[in-house]
Order: structure tokens, then sequence, then C-alpha cells
């Protein structure tokens, strides 16, 4: 009954809540718990029961213009309920046909094809974010290690071969994410939500994540386990090593753990995540889509705009007062300040969303 | 199976026909359109409760709350005297209209 539940509420979530529209979704739950309780009293399993039922429901788009109301998100004039056709009696052929939907709705193949390109780029994605993750570490390690002349070279000359390798591992990231809209571009118009979600192919997308759901948990744990043990070996290094000369060193070799262990997690989960985010791209509607798109690229602007400035003032601070022992504090700060300000901006996003 | 959009213009017959009888809820006629039409036509809910829906706003059904006979509180609704009147006009319409169609098709081999 949850699907169902949840069903009826994406499906209503494109309508504002006036008491006519809360009226039709109660009725219609009704009817559909009715043709539930039905078909499983009839022997049906619980699953094929939510999918019939499903798959009678029709389409959402039909009942809102006979109650006068209109997709807040696509504004089209509804005919008023007094100029149905059938209260005036003429014409048969024409009450109850259901208007276009705002985009056409998502087909099987499409579908089938989008998730297959999910599935085969999973790996790239994980790995590109991996690098991005991992490309630091040598910049803040060789600096550090010449300093406690723990490698041959100067501190400078470290400074530089870190740079190197960041701008050599984010460009093969790039390079990565970039061989992947290949496949990606067949089904742009699903990647960007342009589409009405059928229910048929919502319910097919939702059987695909729940068969891998059980991968993605165990992946998730995982993960989650080296995230929270990530800080681990920073704190040991730190208090079992207090007072010792070699402090410093082992410090920021916590940090590159802590990257580690964060890039190991991501590369765990990430490959194991492709159904899920296939059946929540596919089973959303358009329209509870796009306000999670102004959210995020809110969040996105933000970081194109941080991070370049992150970068600037670790360099700035490390090059101008020679800091590079305790400039790479600047990166886990900034991340958690990241974290907050991110959340905040869906908070203050999500807050002018509902008072609209 | 018949195409939704074959049947569309006729849905608002069937359920004032379903309802000449006596009131239902609209599960109750949902079932009852697949049961008289053999399942050769399985409506769907958003089409059933959008014809309901105007047939109310249009006054040829009205509507009240009662118990279903599992004892849930269920909408029902009953036909008016103009929902029957305008049921008459149809039916004769669909006689003439069908005839009409018969009239055309007599030759074709079915």
């Amino acid at each position: 009954m949850n699907v169902i539940t949840a069903y009826l509420d994406t499906m209503f979530s494109a309508y504002p809540a006036t008491p006519r529209m809360l009226e039709a979704k109660a009725e219609l739950r009704t009817m559909m718990e009715d043709a539930y309780t039905n078909l499983i009293a009839a022997g049906r399993s619980e699953n094929e029961a939510v999918g019939q039922v499903i798959r009678d429901f029709g389409n959402i788009a039909e009942v809102a213009p006979v109650l006068g109301i209109t997709s807040e998100i696509a504004p089209q004039p509804a005919p008023a309920v007094g100029e149905v056709s059938t209260a005036e009696g003429t014409e048969p052929a024409s009450p109850g046909v259901p208007r276009a939907p705002q985009h056409p709705a998502i087909t099987m193949e499409e579908a089938r094809g989008y998730a297959d390109a999910q599935h085969r780029i999973r790996f790239r994605v994980s790995v590109a974010v991996a690098l991005f993750v991992l490309s630091p570490i040598l910049l803040i390690v060789l600096p550090a290690a010449a300093e406690a002349g723990a490698v041959p070279f100067a501190s400078g000359a470290a400074t530089a071969i870190g740079l190197l390798v960041v701008l050599v591992m984010v460009a093969i990231g790039v390079v990565m994410i970039l061989s992947t809209t290949r496949e990606m571009a067949p089904y742009a118009r699903v990647s960007e939500g342009r589409f009405s979600p059928d229910p048929e192919v919502s319910q097919w997308a939702e059987q695909l994540a729940q068969e891998h759901e059980r991968g993605r948990i165990r992946a998730l744990q995982v993960s989650v386990v080296l995230w929270v043990l990530s800080p681990a070996p920073l704190l040991a290094f730190a208090l079992l090593l207090e007072g010792s000369e070699r402090q410093g060193l082992w410090s920021v070799v916590g940090v590159a753990l802590v990257l580690i262990l964060v890039a190991a997690g991501l590369a765990i989960f990430l490959p194991a995540a492709w159904a899920r985010s296939v059946a929540d791209r596919i089973g959303g509607s358009s329209s509870t889509r796009s306000p999670a798109n102004d959210e995020r690229s809110i969040v996105s602007v933000i970081a194109a705009i941080y991070w370049p400035l992150l970068t600037a003032i670790y360099l700035a601070w490390s090059f101008i007062g020679n800091a590079w022992g305790i400039s790479w504090v600047v990166w886990p700060i900034g991340a958690v300040l990241f974290g907050a300000i991110a959340a905040g901006a869906s908070a203050w996003e999500k807050y002018r969303r509902d008072g609209r | 199976m018949i195409s939704a959009d074959a049947i569309r213009g006729y849905v608002d017959l069937m359920i004032l026909s379903l309802l000449r009888t006596d009131p239902s809820y609209a599960y109750e006629l949902a079932q009852r359109i697949s049961t008289t039409s053999a399942a050769e036509y399985a409506i769907k809910q958003t089409t059933l409760y959008s014809a309901v829906k105007r047939l109310e706003s249009g006054g040829l059904v009205s509507s009240f709350a009662a118990a279903s006979p599992t004892g849930k509180p269920r909408t029902y609704y009953r036909i008016t005297p103009a929902g029957l009147e305008h049921l008459e006009q149809k039916v004769t319409e669909w006689q003439r209209t069908r005839s009409v169609v018969d009239r055309f098709i007599g030759g074709v081999a079915s």
C-alpha cells in the first residue's frame, strides 16, 4: 500500500492542494485501496496487485480540468466546469479527452536505454569522482615530507609536483566524465527531466531498483563505515605522536588517509547506486524534479565560486605566508563550511518554494 | 481489448445506465463496467473519476456519503431526473449512430 500512497503523492504533487483536489485524491485513493484489497483477496501477490492498480490508475491530467484546476507548473487555461459539454448534452466524443501532458511521456525503450547507459558508465563516473577527491593528496603530503626530509627534494619542487598531479588527476577525471556524455546523449531528454512519467515505466524502474537494492544497501553500509572511520588515523596520529617531532608529517599523512578513505567509500557506493538513481529519475514527475534542479543549481553556482576561491586562499596563504605545514587546514574547514552553506542554500530554496 | 479512445465518448452513457437502477460508488462502477464489458474494456480510474465529477457538476448525478457493504465510508452517486432524461437522449442518439455506422460497414466482412 505504501507504494500506492507514494505514487498518488507524486501524481498530485504538481497540483495545488485545494479542497477539491484533496477530495479527488482521497477518493482515488479509496478506489485504489479497494482494487488492491480485491486483487490480494483474489490471490495475487503484493507486487502484482500494486502493479495492476498502478496500471489501472490512468492519467492524472484527466482529472484536474474537470475540477477547474491546472497544474501550477504548467499553467494552461482550464475549461470552466460549467462549460463542459456533458452539461449541455452535446458532442459525446469530446469529454474526458486528456490534455496533452507538458512533455511527451517517457517510453519503455527510452527508460531501458537510459538504465543501460547508466549501468555502463557507473564505474567511469565513480572513478572520476574518486580521482577528484584524491587529487590534492600529493600536494598535501609532498611539501610536508620535503620539509621533514623524508623525500629528496626541496619543498618548492614538492609543491610543484603536487600541483602537477592535481591538474593531471582532475584532467583525467574530466575526460572520463566527458566520455560518458556520448553514452548519455540519446537520453538527454530523460536526464534533463523533459518527460512526463508513465505509470508502467515507473513501476518497471522501481522494480529494477528493488532488484539492486540489496547490493546498494551493502555498499552504502561499507561506505558509511569508511566515511565514519576516515578521520580515525588522523586523530590517532595526532594523539599518539603528541610532542614528537614527526607529528607534523604524520598529521599530513592522516589528512591524506581521510581523503583516501572518503574516495574509497565513494568508489564503492556510487557504482552500486545506479539503479536507485534511475528509478528516482524516471519515477518522479517533471514537476517534482524542476524545483529540485533549481535547488541543485543554486548549490552548484555557489560551488563553482567557492572551490576556486578556496584554492586561491590556500595557495596564497601557503606561498605568501610560507605556511605549507599548516595551510592544509583550509580543506577540512572549507569542506565542512561548504556542507553548511549547501544545506543552508537548499533550506532557503525550499522555504522560498513552499512560501510561493 | 477496446481502445480507450474508441469508447471514450460513451463512458458517461455507461455510468448513467449503471446508476439508473441503484446508486453506486466509484470503485464499484469501475468493476461493473469491466464485468459488464466482459473485460473487453477496463476503465482507468482517472477516466471514471473525472467522468463522474463532470456528470455531477452538470447536475446529471448527485453524490452522498454512505458506508459500502464492507462498512467503509464511500462517496455514492445517484442519477438525477435530469440525468435520466439525458440518458434517454443519449441512448436514442447511440442507436441512431449505430444504425448509420452499420449501414456503411454492412458489406465489410468481420
